[in-house]
């Protein structure tokens, strides 16, 4: 007698979650061993919900549930594989997510098309300036390959792709030595802002030239 | 016989009441008394009818303004960029509604609803709202021409071609000197809308090209729906761009020597870039057109830290000198932009100074 209401009094306190160290792992044992004990686990459970909410609990047969569970379980043996892999999954997908720099390629991309643009301009503006100068001609000659070493060298020096960094045009200014104006996003900001000024817009289809021109306005 | 007369009777009064639909018709399209140079051009023949060059100028403005149309549209540069749009454009009443979905490079649409322009960048999930001004040929006066062109740009009518299907009069104007760009202006017969125009530059090479590639002219555009898609912005944060305006008197900025026939437009103080740390509290603008083309003077502080390198860059008939201005007022450096040629640019450049 005085042994059954220890082991009440054990599962009561169990169940109240005061149990510790060894008095837990024996009444866990004797709760998994005894079925009078395993009654009164559910009976207090059941008295301890009614008593917490003050409505009526549906009662259900707690055994049966966890037999048809553990049958279940044994059904599906890899289900603890598949629950392993999707987990994984989720951490692939959440990567893929976080991998913001393919935005960035991206606009690397968009850079790209600009350089191709601005290099055919700076091959335009130096046969200009040699065509309409017969003084500079020979100027215009030597400073080539001047002005491609400077290319090549702010491209070694870049950290981005050579090409997304580099939009070089021709350059003569003052004394005539050879220079690059990068296309960087302060350049653009301002071309930008020419154009929000009204730049280009007095020709009838400037503004539809402004807007539609990738140039300025990426 | 009999029965041949009520056939022939009914014919009769088909072909005429289709006759009086297409008169309806004509009546409704042709352009009100804002457009007085419409019945000029029909009745001049396969000439372009002579015109000065505001008279053109005019007609080709009242063409874009006063006609709802469908079309893509292509802007190619010399140095082989293409880049292309499609455009839907919408009168009612005064309001000129625009849309314009760039089918080419990063994503954006932009639309204008008169003076107001939303560009969307759906890839940045930023829409840029601003006020553009002068974005007519004659912003203060619109009835009255700026004769000032006229000094600086000949005309001449260069004869007739077909553009995106449609007739059209073939003018160039020429400038006086060399600090501005020529044009080749393709305009539509009836309505005078440009629908292909080339930048030349002195040697007569055309720096940059755009056209309609296919056009439909009136066609039916709802100005509703237009006006609604400009006014759904959600998902997209709305960058407003405000502008001080101030002058160049203020600032402490003079042309030394006017560059001939450009006359100052406006002077803002811009705000402070928002992606840009550096200290870029003073950039100014300053703001020049000659009529047609338009130069703007960037001002702000030498900053030794971005070290920026004086230089020159041309897209299409853009052109962008950068450099750092001499004693005394090497603090400072100026980035001059303009759909003008390199040496106007520099003409601004050694003009600038400093009054302070």
């Amino acid at each position: 007698m005085n042994q059954t209401m220890t082991v009440r009094e054990q599962v009561s306190a169990l169940a109240d979650g005061h149990l510790h160290g060894e008095d837990f792992a024996r009444a866990i044992d004797t709760v998994c061993a005894e079925e009078d004990a395993r009654g009164a686990w559910r009976a207090y459970h059941l008295v301890g919900d009614i008593l917490r909410s003050g409505a009526h609990s549906p009662c259900s047969n707690g055994n049966a549930f966890l037999a048809r569970f553990q049958q279940r379980l044994a059904a599906e043996p890899v289900i603890t594989a598949p629950a392993a892999a999707p987990a994984g999954l989720t951490a692939r997908h959440r990567a893929d997510a976080a991998n913001e720099p393919v935005f960035r390629w991206k606009l690397v991309a968009g850079a790209a098309s600009l350089v191709a643009v601005a290099a055919i301009s700076w091959t335009l503006v130096g046969n200009g300036i040699g065509a309409s100068s017969p003084g500079a001609q020979i100027a215009a000659a030597q400073q080539q390959p001047a002005a491609n070493s400077v290319l090549a060298a702010a491209a070694a020096n870049s950290q981005l792709p050579p090409t997304a960094a580099l939009t070089p045009t021709r350059v003569m200014v003052g004394n005539g030595s050879p220079q690059v104006m990068l296309r960087d996003p302060r350049l653009d900001q301002l071309l930008e802002a020419h154009q929000q000024a009204g730049g280009a817009s007095q020709m009838p289809s400037g503004f539809l030239r402004n807007a539609t021109f990738e140039g300025p306005a990426r | 016989m009999t029965v041949q007369m009520p056939i022939s009777a009914r014919a009769f009064a088909l072909v005429f009441a289709a006759f009086c639909l297409a008169q309806i018709a004509a009546a409704q399209t042709r352009p009100g008394p804002a457009n007085p140079r419409g019945t000029a051009s029909a009745q001049a023949g396969d000439a372009p009818p002579s015109m000065s060059v505001v008279e053109w100028l005019q007609r080709m403005h009242t063409g874009a303004r006063q006609r709802n149309y469908v079309g893509t549209f292509v802007v190619s540069a010399a140095g082989g960029d293409l880049s292309s749009a499609r455009i839907w454009h919408v009168r009612d009443g005064d309001l000129q509604i625009e849309r314009i979905e760039a089918l080419s490079g990063p994503p954006r649409s932009t639309f204008r609803r008169n003076h107001h322009v939303m560009t969307f960048l759906p890839e940045a999930k930023v829409v840029k709202v601003e006020k553009r001004e002068n974005l007519d040929l004659f912003p203060n006066l619109p009835d009255k021409p700026d004769s000032s062109i006229g000094d600086f740009y000949d005309v001449r009518a260069v004869g007739k071609d077909r553009v995106a299907g449609f007739d059209a009069d073939v003018v160039q104007l020429v400038p006086h000197d060399g600090l501005r760009f020529g044009y080749r202006i393709w305009s539509e017969r009836r309505s005078g809308l440009v629908v292909k125009l080339q930048t030349v530059d002195a040697e007569s090479r055309v720096v940059e090209q755009s056209a309609f590639s296919e056009l439909q002219l009136d066609a039916p555009v709802k100005a509703q729906a237009l006006a609604q898609m400009m006014t759904n912005t959600t998902g997209y944060r709305v960058e407003k761009l405000e502008l001080e305006r101030t002058s160049a008197q203020d600032e402490g900025w003079v042309l030394k020597a006017p560059v001939a026939g450009f006359r100052p437009r406006s002077f803002y103080r811009r705000p402070a870039g928002s992606d840009d740390k550096a200290g870029q509290d003073r950039t100014v603008q300053w703001t020049f057109s000659d009529g047609l083309a338009s130069v703007s003077l960037f001002i702000e502080r030498y900053d030794e830290k971005r070290a920026p390198r004086d230089g020159v860059l041309t897209i299409g008939a853009t052109n962008a000198i950068r450099r750092r201005l001499p004693e005394p007022a090497s603090d400072w450096w100026l980035t001059a932009v303009g759909e003008v040629p390199q040496q106007t640019l520099n003409a601004f450049a050694q003009s600038l100074s400093r009054t302070r």
